[in-house]
């Protein structure tokens, strides 16, 4: 990965996750992810214990799995989807500590997003009254004329929304909707999270 | 026999041969609309899952223009062309230069990239539709401007969690009168879970039907 923001100290280490994957680490660390579109990316962090986990969300609902599953049960995909799992092993033992979760499934979706950040940080020993979140992304890049639909930025935002308050977890910044891509930096130190649009001022939530 | 998508090897091979014929249909459309001798370098065809879709493109944060237009007809699904800034710009160059505009009247540049979409996907279909006797039509593009990952993350969500695999064309023009550097277009095809497999089957069909003939050459 290479270093080009100026504000991350150069033997930080820096973990980049891509559309679909999430991760849990300890500080000191910044944790990046670029070219959020309608995707959220949702950041829990423990204040005391400074354990942060972050997740590039892509819809609201694990619809995807249910349909796997039903295709597992009958025994249709079985073999393939053993060797996703391999491969995300391989992937994991290379990449090591701090390790990227199955990179398939989980982390596409709100629900069992959020259900495998928070076992991954309890795991870690954060206590969950100590851990607040901050959402970003959501935005709806293409314009569309008559369709009063909400996109799937919007639905996004309010999946995770009321999956947070069911968990008691405060919303404590927030950086969504619009029509322009952004890209974040998460602070494992302090929590802080930049968001950086193209041809916009950066902006600290 | 190797497979790739949906298709076998030759399967994958007639795919190709149309998408092939696509790009030849489109490098001309794109020299009488940019009045300039185009050379075409021959596309490149994936059939790849939606996730791996940006790492064929480039970097997550690569800036790119992008249009979105819905397709309709006997497949539905939607399709979006790609191309980097800074091709954009060498594209809108030239569509400026070939419009003869006075300094009066300016054309918004932007539309100049919405029209060499529309036209270059209209191609594609035609393509398609001659092969397969399918009929497809597109709707009016819409335009985003941005990060590769952010304009196309809502698509791919969606794909994936519908589709298995999507169409990929990958296209290369040389404009040799200006300079030996390439532009690059890229067509991304997504159909809808329903179409998919008449898509396949036609395809299968057609390539059966054209397949004969060739070997009779």
């Amino acid at each position: 990965m290479v270093n080009n923001n100026k504000d991350i100290v150069a033997d930080t280490p820096i973990i980049s996750i891509c559309m679909g994957e999430g991760v849990v680490a300890r500080t000191p660390g910044v944790i990046i992810s670029e070219g959020i579109g309608s995707c959220v990316v949702l950041t829990l962090y423990d204040t005391i214990l400074r354990i942060g986990g972050m997740a590039h969300i892509m819809l609201p609902m694990n619809r995807r799995e249910r349909a796997e599953e039903r295709r597992m049960k009958a025994g249709v995909i079985e073999a393939k989807d053993e060797e996703r799992r391999k491969t995300a092993e391989d992937r994991r033992r290379k990449v090591q500590m701090p390790r990227i979760l199955d990179p398939y499934f989980v982390y596409h979706f709100a629900d069992t997003a959020i259900e495998e950040l928070l076992r991954e940080m309890l795991r870690e020993g954060v206590h969950t009254p100590d851990v607040v979140a901050k959402m970003i992304g959501g935005a709806s890049m293409f314009e569309y004329d008559g369709d009063k639909q909400p996109g799937i930025g919007e639905r996004n935002i309010s999946g995770i929304r009321d999956i947070l308050k069911k968990e008691r977890i405060p919303v404590i910044g927030k950086d969504i909707g619009g029509c322009h891509g952004r890209s974040v930096r998460f602070w494992l130190n302090s929590g802080r999270v930049v968001v950086s649009s193209i041809g916009m001022k950066e902006r600290e939530i | 026999m190797k497979k790739t998508g949906w298709f076998s090897e030759d399967e994958f091979d007639f795919v190709n041969e149309m998408m092939n014929i696509g790009a030849g249909n489109a490098s001309a459309a794109l020299e009488q609309m940019l009045a300039q001798p185009i050379e075409l370098v021959l596309p490149a065809v994936h059939i790849v899952p939606p996730k791996e879709v940006v790492g064929i493109l480039g970097r997550p944060d690569m800036l790119i223009t992008c249009t979105k237009m819905g397709m309709i007809g006997d497949i539905r699904g939607s399709l979006y062309f790609v191309v980097g800034n800074k091709d954009r710009d060498r594209l809108i160059v030239l569509a400026e230069q070939s419009a003869r505009l006075t300094a009066k009247e300016q054309i918004k540049p932007l539309s100049a990239i919405e029209e060499i979409s529309n036209i270059v996907a209209g191609v594609y279909l035609s393509s398609i539709h001659d092969f397969c006797s399918l009929n497809i039509y597109h709707t009016v593009p819409v335009l985003a401007i941005d990060m590769l990952q952010s304009v196309l993350d809502e698509s791919i969500a969606e794909a994936s969690a519908e589709v298995e695999h999507l169409l990929f064309v990958e296209n290369e023009f040389v404009i040799p009168e200006t300079t030996e550097e390439r532009i690059r277009v890229c067509l991304i095809i997504i159909l809808s879970p329903k179409s998919v497999d008449a898509f396949v089957s036609v395809l299968k069909e057609a390539k059966i039907k054209y397949g004969m003939a060739t070997d009779n050459e």
